[in-house]
């Protein structure tokens, strides 16, 4: 069956089986006309899952609740079934296999110990550290709880794997922050040229740091001599599917997921190129209506062919967030 | 304007000195008339409607109005020092509050809301620089505004000391205040969230001709999307009154006219306002457990057939068909303000009066946020002064 057809039956049992999805869709989508497009299908705010417990399956059947931080302290709440925390995993693999290979690697993670032994932190940053955990043989923390790096370890690391090929993973901005500029701080170079990097988790952290992709980049090959270095789009509410960065640099929608954009003013959607709000589809999320998404990013996208990688899935440009409104709060003169 | 952070700055406020006056004292009438003329001469305040709005409430031919509403204003007194607690939702009732205090006969400390907003700092300019005049130093020694953390000691001791306490708040502030310890005397005015309605005349709408329905939908507008319909007398509901083919006529024209000034350029909705607004849906099927009808006139105009369980905002709002305004009357529940659109406000008045209504106040469109002297039911002047009684 093509995605379209997936997501359509997608709506349809989360209508059967979430009630509140239902009345919200049934209100804001009541229309009869069938659907042709992936614009046309009900969608809800990403946003929804910090303000509500959007799930599928009976209590019973829930196997674990991922949660992650909000900008306001909120978290997002993920209920998940065991076929969808294995279609998660299997949906990873996937993607992770495509651009670099199906084996298991030595993994230095660019985070402490702390940010996924404290279980009151458990963040987005945990659950993708533990995601990718999937593909390592053996993982180390690069990190000091203070945040401070641990050179010892990775001269170790590095010693006892040498020759190997070793996967760098870490949020994008903490790989900045605290390993990239403080490697050019202390003028500490390293030999990485048989590690890959990934990493994700978005740039706005870095806005005012002035630096793109193409200058993390150049900064990762100065310090450590590595040349693959990959950014990925994602987010808690639709973990697994994940945009990664292919070869030419182009984030690209998965298998089982599709991308568009929604304009600013009345919702519509956008034609390639037109930058907008992101919308996002995949067809893995069966015990929480997480199929079709509208989230608070923008940026644009481009048809797959428009990228010379071979990659089917349609090209996103991720800009940054949806500009923070300047609400003039209910009154409350108590909120500080 | 004082931060009340550390302890000298609180002696500054200490200071304020529980000299009464009479309402509506000549010292303060002529230094608002002053403040008003230098607020109406002065090129940046053009841009603020709400601040001119203000200067022509404190014009000397408009206090004289506003005096004779005061009963018994000539053996009259304030109580002291009046603390305000302005709001953070509607600015300039910041300065309005401070004048209700001021001609009532009382000092008055106004605390701002720690957000700020270009039109209070003019004024804030305004008034320091009209306060500094040799005749008017005795208002500006008397007079002060402050910011202060909302649970510092500093706030809690001035809280405590003061003979009038006005709070303009969320529930939330108010509540938060009311449990402060305060002086055994001490009048306290609150005036919590209240929210309010609209009630159009169909066949009114249908009589009108292409002009006036948009002078009628600007009204609406400036009540409305203009203050994000975060105002407490901003309407929520509206009742449309008549036979359904003249409801349907009248929407459309109405809407027809909305849908115009909305894609006036001056409108503007950051699209996380937008996405709220689904939001605020959701919570609504939520306590309803059920589907709602919503009618999405455009893209900022979403009548909503039921109930409105959050508080309707960035253009939902909560829409009623009815044969007559005795049918919309039980629909306005506890509501501050009924705007309406061809009706006279006397007669609503008479129809809420004998139905037994909680609404406080029925103005036309467009009025809806003129706050006044009497708010909530309340007369201000009279709340915050005494009388100074014989036998």
């Amino acid at each position: 069956m093509d995605l379209l057809t997936n997501l359509i039956l997608l709506t349809e049992l989360h209508s059967r089986r979430c009630s509140i999805y239902r009345n919200y869709i049934d209100t804001i989508f009541p229309r009869e006309l069938p659907i042709t497009g992936f614009a046309d299908l009900p969608w809800i705010p990403v946003r929804a899952f910090k303000e509500f417990d959007l799930k599928s399956i009976s209590d019973h059947d829930v196997y674990k609740i991922m949660q992650s931080s909000g900008t306001a302290g909120v978290q997002s709440k993920i209920f998940l079934d065991q076929e969808t925390s294995k279609l998660q995993q299997a949906k990873l693999i996937e993607i992770f296999a495509e651009v670099f290979g199906g084996s298991r690697y030595p993994m230095l993670i660019i985070d402490s110990l702390g940010t996924v032994k404290d279980r009151y932190k458990f963040s987005a940053r945990t659950a993708a550290i533990n995601g990718f955990t999937l593909f390592s043989r053996q993982r180390a923390f690069v990190l000091n709880d203070d945040m401070s790096i641990d050179f010892d370890l990775i001269d170790e690391f590095l010693e006892k794997h040498s020759g190997e090929t070793i996967f760098i993973f870490g949020f994008t901005f903490v790989v900045w922050q605290h390993f990239i500029k403080r490697l050019e701080d202390t003028n500490k170079k390293y030999d990485m040229s048989n590690a890959f990097v990934l990493h994700g988790g978005g740039w706005k952290k870095l806005e005012n740091e002035k630096v793109d992709n193409d200058e993390f980049k150049y900064r990762i090959h100065e310090a450590i001599g590595c040349e693959k270095v990959h950014n990925y789009y994602g987010m808690i509410e639709q973990t697994g599917s994940i945009y990664m960065e292919c070869s030419h640099g182009n984030l690209h929608a998965p298998g089982g997921a599709e991308v568009i954009t929604r304009n600013f003013e009345d919702f519509s959607e956008n034609e390639f190129e037109r930058t907008g709000i992101i919308q996002i589809f995949s067809d893995i999320q069966k015990s929480y209506p997480g199929h079709s998404l509208l989230t608070e990013d923008v940026g644009y996208i481009l048809p797959a062919n428009s990228c010379k990688c071979g990659s089917v899935g349609t090209v996103l440009k991720v800009l940054g967030r949806v500009s923070s409104a300047e609400v003039r709060g209910c009154s409350d003169a108590v909120s500080r | 304007m004082l931060s009340v952070g550390d302890r000298s700055d609180f002696a500054v406020i200490s200071k304020v000195s529980p000299t009464r006056r009479a309402p509506c004292s000549d010292l303060v009438v002529s230094f608002l008339s002053t403040l008003s003329k230098s607020i109406l001469s002065c090129r940046e305040a053009k841009q603020y409607p709400d601040l001119v709005t203000f200067a022509f409430f404190c014009r000397r031919s408009s206090i004289k109005r506003i005096k004779s509403s005061c009963v018994d204003a000539n053996v009259r007194l304030g109580w002291g020092v009046a603390l305000h607690v302005a709001p953070a939702n509607v600015p300039i009732n910041a300065a309005f509050t401070l004048v209700f205090g001021l001609l009532s006969g009382n000092n008055n400390i106004v605390r701002l809301p720690s957000k700020t907003w270009p039109q209070i700092d003019l004024f804030l300019a305004i008034y320091s620089e009209v306060c500094g005049q040799n005749d008017f130093a005795e208002i500006g020694e008397a007079n002060r505004f402050i910011r202060t953390a909302h649970d510092s000691v500093e706030l809690l001791e001035l809280v405590s000391s003061v003979d009038a306490l006005v709070v303009w708040g969320g529930d939330a502030t108010v509540a938060h205040f009311r449990s402060m310890q305060k002086k055994p005397r001490c009048v306290e005015l609150y005036f919590p969230n209240r929210t309010s309605s609209l009630v159009i005349d169909a066949k009114y709408i249908c009589a009108l001709n292409e002009a006036a329905v948009k002078d009628v939908v600007n009204n609406f507008y400036n009540d409305t999307y203009l203050v994000d319909h975060n105002a407490c007398s901003s309407p929520l509901k509206i009742g449309w009154v008549g036979d359904d083919s003249s409801i349907s006529i009248a929407k459309d024209s109405f809407f027809r006219e909305l849908k115009i000034l909305l894609s006036n350029e001056l409108y503007a909705l950051d699209p996380v306002a937008r996405i709220d607004r689904y939001i605020d849906v959701m919570y609504d099927v939520e306590s309803s457990c059920s589907s709602l009808v919503i009618e999405q006139i455009d893209t900022d105009v979403w009548l909503q057939g039921q109930k409105c369980l959050t508080n309707g905002r960035f253009g939902r709002f909560h829409s009623y068909n009815v044969l007559a305004f005795a049918d919309f009357i039980s629909n306005l529940g506890d509501d501050q303000t009924l705007s309406h659109c061809g009706f006279s406000s006397d007669e609503l008045r008479r129809e809420l009066i004998d139905a037994g209504s909680c609404v406080d106040r029925v103005v036309p469109v467009g009025q809806a946020l003129n706050i006044g002297v009497i708010w909530d039911g309340v007369n201000l002047l009279n709340r915050l002064s005494r009388i100074i009684s014989v036998n």
